[in-house]
């Protein structure tokens, strides 16, 4: 008995046909790198930073014990690449797994593996180790398959040394966005807007997206109220640093001071998007001089500079009720289609496209709005 | 066609591990315990992931009411790799009634060396 290609099955929702939706291109704008072995960038570091991180005792993954692990494993079971270590780590085996199969035409990846330098006390550190990231993504990854676009790091310690680093970066094919691995200073802070200004002058977006970092390591932010007591309360909370930075960047006055900034909250959520803006709202209504700084509602920037992704998708019992909250979130032009691939909780883009979302936006959430956001840096 | 299929002989499958065939147009996980053979269709009824490359145990939960979680080590659960929705290997039921779908589950029937898995809707 061979292992046979998988062939259609009577599953209520699903196609069973991976790459069959009725869709013209697809965008993940959610797709994670792992390094297997970070000591493989040391010979892209100064010697002093490469001894400082991977000296004898020790080594990036010496972090802080996760103190709310995964039950099973925060990765698919099934994304183990053949040529070994942890999913994600295998350019060449996620293009089989992944971008052929879901007929993938840009994957934007996000290496939340680099959030690793949040809890680092030492800055010039955490830059060449995110310079060395950068570096290698590009050319492991892109530069085996130009449908992967590389999502660049800064260093959220040191504010110039960001800036440094998407000067050097920002001209090189691949790179469509920057990644700021969020610590525990808000996003709207003035200390970022130098930042915000370089990157709306070179068409990058700004992304964020939780690193694994919050409530587990020093530094990071934390979900409210309190410690979680296990992964499905704390991956429920995980909302909450995307709310915060959302109110952050909103009432810092920045969109108005940097007009064409765009942000994407990546895997935050976006059910709790018309919840928060109307609260915004009726706050900026009422808020008198404390808001004089901003000029419209906090809505209206939003629903012009800010992206939110699919994933991980709310699933109500009635669909309805979730395209409901795609209306009020005006989701045609602020949602981008995610996946999440390899971590565990991926979500399949047939089936979310097909069965979850309401036709009239397929084509907006797969691609276009995405287009939108990362322009002609997608390669499309 | 329906009724018994053949899926290769016992010692074709290592302990805990599945096998996978095409039958009737089904794809099909087949797998070999010690508490003898089970076939359960291959695709998660969530989202379409392949349950045969899922975690096999013995086992966390026996299948029980939403927010009553009963420990239990006389049941076999089959974990997707994807969002880890649990089925008992048996019945097909969720785990924890998360869900009324249910993972496809199949007789399967050793004769001899033989191992076959029985489609419904034929005699055979």
């Amino acid at each position: 008995m061979a292992a046979t290609a998988a062939e259609p099955l009577a599953v209520a929702g699903t196609s069973g046909i991976p790459g069959s939706a009725e869709r013209s291109l697809l965008v993940d704008a959610d797709v994670h790198p792992l390094i297997r072995d970070t000591s493989v960038l040391a010979p892209r570091m100064s010697r002093r930073v490469a001894r400082r991180i991977f000296g004898s005792h020790v080594g990036t993954f010496a972090r802080d014990p996760n103190r709310i692990p995964h039950p099973s494993s925060g990765l698919r079971l099934d994304a183990l690449p053949p040529s070994g270590g942890p999913a994600g780590c295998d350019p060449a085996f996620a293009r089989e797994q992944w971008l052929d199969p879901y007929d993938v035409n840009a994957a934007v990846l996000i290496p939340v593996q680099s959030g690793v330098v949040i809890p680092w006390g030492d800055e010039r550190a955490s830059q060449e180790f995110i310079s060395a990231f950068n570096d290698y993504l590009l050319d492991d990854w892109h530069g085996l398959d130009a449908r992967y676009r590389v999502t660049i790091s800064v260093t959220p310690h040191d504010p110039a040394a960001a800036i440094r680093e998407v000067e050097r970066l920002a001209g090189v094919d691949g790179v469509v966005a920057i990644f700021v691995p969020h610590a525990s200073v808000s996003l709207g802070r003035r200390q970022w807007w130098p930042l915000y200004e370089l990157a709306a002058d070179r068409g990058l977006p700004i992304v964020v997206h939780p690193t694994g970092a919050e409530s587990n390591l020093v530094d990071a932010p934390w979900v409210a109220g309190g410690l979680p007591r296990n992964y499905p309360e704390r991956h429920s909370l995980l909302l909450h640093p995307g709310q915060s930075m959302l109110s952050s960047l909103v009432f810092s006055g920045v969109f108005d001071a940097v007009p064409s900034l765009k942000v994407v909250l990546s895997e935050y959520g976006f059910s709790w998007v018309p919840a928060l803006t109307m609260r915004m709202d009726d706050a900026w209504e009422k808020g008198d001089r404390e808001l004089a700084g901003i000029e419209r509602a906090p809505s209206d920037y939003v629903r012009e500079s800010v992206r939110f992704t699919t994933q991980p998708l709310d699933e109500p019992a009635d669909r309805r009720d979730l395209w409901r909250l795609l209306e009020l979130m005006d989701a045609d032009r602020t949602l981008l289609f995610s996946s999440d691939y390899p971590h565990w909780d991926t979500d399949d883009p047939d089936v979310i496209l097909r069965t979850r979302l309401p036709h009239h936006l397929r084509d907006r959430i797969a691609w276009q709005s995405a287009v939108d956001v990362f322009g002609p840096r997608l390669g499309l | 066609m329906s009724g018994l299929h053949g899926v290769g002989t016992v010692a074709d499958f290592e302990l805990n591990r599945f096998r996978t065939a095409s039958l009737d147009g089904k794809e099909i996980g087949v797998v070999r315990t010690r508490r003898g053979f089970f076939a359960v269709g291959s695709r998660c009824p969530h989202q379409g992931a392949d349950l045969c490359a899922g975690l096999l145990t013995e086992t966390t939960m026996a299948p029980s009411r939403p927010h009553e979680y009963v420990l239990s080590r006389d049941r076999l659960v089959l974990a997707c790799p994807w969002h880890r929705w649990e089925f008992d290997l048996e019945t097909g039921r969720a785990i924890g009634a998360i869900t009324r779908k249910r993972m496809a589950v199949y007789p399967v029937e050793v004769v001899g060396d033989d191992v076959f898995v029985r489609l419904p809707g034929g005699d055979g």
